[in-house]
C-alpha cells in the first residue's frame, strides 16, 4: 500500500518537476542570449546591462503575478509563442532596431525594446513554479530546489555549448521548450510539426544570423551596403562580431562598439605600439586588452617579445582568423597571447616589462573602468623595469572640459613621476607615456610621432597636464560615478543621432 | 503592523545587494573572468537547491540562517580585502558563497506554508531587483564601503520582520 502511494506521487510529481527543471533551465538559456544580443544592439554600458537585467527580472515578476490566473488550456499556446519569438529573438531584435533607425527613431530601440523584454522573454517559465506550488501538486520546497538545479545545469550548458555557439545552444534550448509544450499537454502530430519547423528554422539560422546582423551594422554604424558577416557571435562576456566591407576593409565590434577598422584605430595603434617601440625599442612589451591585436604587430616587428594579455579568448580567435592582414599573428613568432584577467595577471606575473599599452575599451562599464584606476596602475608600476613606459589611451582628448581625460589623467600622475601627453588630432584622441624614469624626451618623442605619419598633434609635458587635470580626482574602486556619467552621454549621444 | 508582503521584499532586497556586492568584490580583487562569475552563480544556486530541499530537515531558525549568510558574505569581502587576486583561496569561497545561498533556499520553503508562492516569489523578486540597482548606483557613488553598509542596514530590517517566522519548522504536506 505505501509503495502504490509512493508510486502514485512520483508520478504526480514528474510533470510538474520536469516542467520546473526544465524552465529553470531555458531561464538561463535565453537570458544570455537576450542579455548578449539587447546589450550590442543598445551599445553596451552599465546603464544598458543595468536596464536588460531589471528588464529580464521584470519579466520573472509578471510571470509570477499572472500564475494562477493562465487557463491551463492557453498554456500551450503561450509555450510555442514563446519558442517561435526566442528562437528568432536575435534576428527581429536587430531588423526592428534597424528598421526604427532607417526612419530615424533610434532612440525608440531604447524604449521599446527594454519594455518588451519582460513580456516576451522571461515570463513564461516563471508561471510554472507559483503556480504548481499554489495548486499544491508538489511542496515548494521540492519544487524550489529542482527549478535551482535547472538553473545550475543551464549555466553549465553555457560552459559546454557557448564556446561552439548560439545554433547549438537553441538547439538544446529548442529540444528542452518542445519537452515542455508536451508535458503541457500539445498533441502529438502538433508538435511534430512545431518540431520539425524548429529544425528548419535552426538549419537556415546560421545564414539568416549573419544576414540580419549586416543589416543593423549598415544602418547604425553608417557602413557601406553590401557588408558582410565574417563572424558573430556571444561569448562568456560580449557580442564578437567581424565584418567585411565590399571594399575588403574589415571591422572589429565587441557588443556593438568598434574596436578596429577606421583610420582614427590605426592612427591609435601606431601612437600606442610604433612611437614608443621606435623610441626606446622595449626587449618585453605587455598588451593588455587584443582587439585587432594591430598594436602588437607594430611593436613586435621592430623586435622584443610582445605579451598580449586578454580576458576574452573569443576576441583572441576571431582577430587571430579574420584581421591577420592587421596583426600578422601568423608570420610573427616573437609574440604570446595568455588569456587571463589583466588585473589577475598582473598581480600574480613575477616578469617586468619595458612597455606596457592599455588596448582597452573606455570606461563604459565598471568593469572596464577598474582597468582606468589607481590601484590599477599601482600594479602596473610594480611590474615595470626602471625605466619603463605605460602608455594609456585617455579615451578622448585631454582638454579642460573633458573630465574623464583629466581623471584618467590624474590616476597616473598620482602614480608615476614622470609623464607626456600626446593628442592627436587626426584621431581626436589623447595619450599619455608614464613612467618614473622615462627613457626619452619631448625631442625624441617629437622627431617618433614625426617618423610615424602623425601630422597634427600637441604634446602637453607634466606641469601642463597639471593645468588641464587641474582639481580632477582619480579613479578609484570608491569612485565609479564617472562610468554612470559616461554611459548616460554615451546613450544621450546615440538617441541625439 | 508587518504585512506578509513586506518580509519577502525586503529578503528580496537584502539577497540582491548581496549577490551584487559579492559580484563586484570579487571581480574587483579576485578575477573578473568567467569564472568568478561561474563560482558566484552555481554555489549561491546549489546553496538555495540544498537549503529549499532540505528545509525541513535543518534545524536552524531563520536567524541562524540569515548570521550564517552575512558570516559567509563578509568573510568573502575581508578575503579577497587581505589576499587580494589569489585564486587558490577558490575552494573557500565556493563554500562560503554556498552557505550563504542556503538562507534563501530555506526561507522559500518556510514563507511558503504562511504566503501563496504566487506572492512569495513576486515580491521577493521585486526586492531582488530593487536590490540590485540600488547597490550597483549606490556603489557607483559612495564606493566599496556601500558593500558593507547596505547589507548590514538591511540585514537588521529583515532581522526584526522575520519577528515570529523565525521558525526551524516547514509544514510538510
Amino acid at each position: 500500500m505505501a509503495t502504490t502511494t509512493a508510486a502514485t506521487t512520483t508520478a504526480a510529481w514528474a510533470k510538474p518537476l520536469a516542467i520546473v527543471f526544465l524552465g529553470g533551465l531555458n531561464l538561463i538559456l535565453v537570458q544570455w542570449v537576450l542579455v548578449r544580443e539587447l546589450t550590442a544592439l543598445l551599445m553596451g554600458t552599465e546603464l544598458v546591462v543595468l536596464l536588460v537585467t531589471v528588464m529580464y527580472f521584470l519579466g520573472l515578476s509578471l510571470g509570477y503575478l499572472v500564475s494562477s490566473r493562465i487557463p491551463a488550456r492557453a498554456l500551450g499556446a503561450f509555450g510555442v509563442i514563446t519558442l517561435a519569438l526566442h528562437l528568432s529573438l536575435p534576428i527581429w531584435f536587430r531588423l526592428a532596431a534597424a528598421g526604427l533607425a532607417a526612419l530615424q527613431a533610434y532612440w525608440a530601440v531604447f524604449l521599446l525594446l527594454p519594455l518588451a523584454t519582460p513580456f516576451l522573454v522571461s515570463a513564461f517559465y516563471s508561471i510554472f513554479l507559483p503556480r504548481y506550488a499554489d495548486q499544491q501538486a508538489v511542496p515548494l520546497s521540492t519544487l524550489y530546489a529542482v527549478e535551482l538545479a535547472g538553473s545550475a545545469l543551464g549555466v553549465l550548458v553555457l560552459v559546454a555549448l557557448g564556446g561552439i555557439g548560439l545554433p547549438a545552444v537553441y538547439v538544446l534550448y529548442a529540444a528542452a521548450l518542445l519537452v515542455i509544450l508536451a508535458l503541457l499537454g500539445v498533441g502529438r502530430l502538433r508538435l511534430l510539426a512545431i518540431a520539425a519547423l524548429c529544425a528548419a528554422w535552426l538549419a537556415v539560422f546560421p545564414a539568416l544570423n549573419r544576414w540580419s546582423n549586416a543589416r543593423w551594422y549598415e544602418a547604425i554604424h553608417d557602413l557601406p551596403a553590401g557588408l558582410e558577416t565574417l563572424t558573430t557571435g556571444y561569448s562568456a562576456y560580449q557580442k564578437v562580431d567581424v565584418l567585411q566591407a565590399p571594399d575588403g576593409g574589415r571591422y572589429l565590434y565587441l557588443d556593438g562598439l568598434l574596436h578596429y577598422g577606421t583610420n582614427r584605430w590605426s592612427r591609435l595603434n601606431v601612437i600606442m605600439g610604433s612611437v614608443p617601440a621606435d623610441l626606446f625599442q622595449p626587449e618585453a612589451s605587455l598588451v593588455i586588452g587584443a582587439g585587432s591585436m594591430e598594436m602588437e604587430r607594430f611593436i613586435a616587428e621592430r623586435g622584443g617579445s610582445v605579451t598580449t594579455v586578454e580576458l576574452d579568448p573569443a576576441v583572441v580567435a576571431a582577430s587571430t582568423t579574420y584581421l591577420d592582414d592587421a596583426n600578422h599573428m601568423s608570420r610573427l613568432a616573437n609574440r604570446a597571447v595568455i588569456i587571463n584577467d589583466a588585473k589577475h595577471y598582473i598581480a600574480n606575473t613575477d616578469a617586468r616589462y619595458d612597455l606596457i599599452a592599455t588596448d582597452v575599451p573606455a570606461a563604459f562599464s565598471i568593469q572596464t573602468a577598474t582597468l582606468y584606476a589607481q590601484p590599477f596602475y599601482e600594479q602596473i608600476a610594480e611590474r615595470l623595469t626602471p625605466e619603463g613606459v605605460l602608455v594609456v589611451n585617455l579615451t578622448t582628448r585631454l582638454t579642460e572640459n573633458s573630465l574623464t581625460a583629466r581623471r584618467i589623467t590624474r590616476s597616473l600622475l598620482e602614480v608615476f613621476d614622470e609623464i607626456y601627453v600626446v593628442t592627436s588630432h587626426d584621431a581626436r584622441l589623447s595619450f599619455a607615456f608614464a613612467g618614473d624614469a622615462l627613457p626619452f624626451d619631448l625631442t625624441a618623442l617629437h622627431a617618433a610621432l614625426d617618423a610615424n605619419g602623425e601630422q597634427s598633434y600637441t604634446i602637453y609635458s607634466r606641469p601642463a597636464v597639471e593645468a588641464l587635470v587641474g582639481d580632477a580626482p582619480p579613479i578609484t574602486l570608491d569612485s565609479m560615478d564617472l562610468v554612470l556619467s559616461i554611459s548616460a552621454s554615451w546613450i544621450a549621444g546615440r538617441l541625439d543621432g | 503592523m508587518i504585512e506578509k508582503r513586506h518580509l519577502p521584499f525586503a529578503v528580496g532586497l537584502l539577497l540582491g545587494v548581496l549577490q551584487t556586492g559579492l559580484f563586484f568584490q570579487l571581480t574587483f580583487t579576485l578575477s573578473s573572468g568567467f569564472g568568478t562569475y561561474l563560482l558566484i552563480t552555481l554555489c549561491w544556486l546549489s546553496g538555495g537547491a540544498l537549503g529549499s530541499a532540505f528545509a525541513a530537515r535543518i534545524p536552524l531558525t531563520l536567524y541562524l540562517l540569515q548570521v550564517i549568510m552575512l558570516a559567509a558574505y563578509a568573510l568573502c569581502g575581508l578575503g579577497v580585502l587581505a589576499f587580494p587576486f589569489n585564486t587558490q583561496l577558490v575552494p573557500l569561497y565556493a563554500v562560503l558563497i554556498g552557505a550563504a545561498g542556503v538562507y534563501p533556499g530555506v526561507f522559500f520553503a518556510r514563507m511558503g506554508a504562511r504566503l501563496s508562492a504566487r506572492m512569495l516569489f513576486f515580491w521577493e523578486n521585486n526586492g531582488f531587483i530593487v536590490g540590485l540597482v540600488v547597490c550597483t548606483f549606490a556603489f557607483m557613488f559612495g564606493g566599496r564601503l556601500v558593500l558593507w553598509l547596505l547589507p548590514a542596514v538591511l540585514a537588521v530590517v529583515v532581522w526584526v520582520w522575520t519577528g515570529k517566522e523565525n521558525t526551524t519548522l516547514v509544514v510538510v504536506e
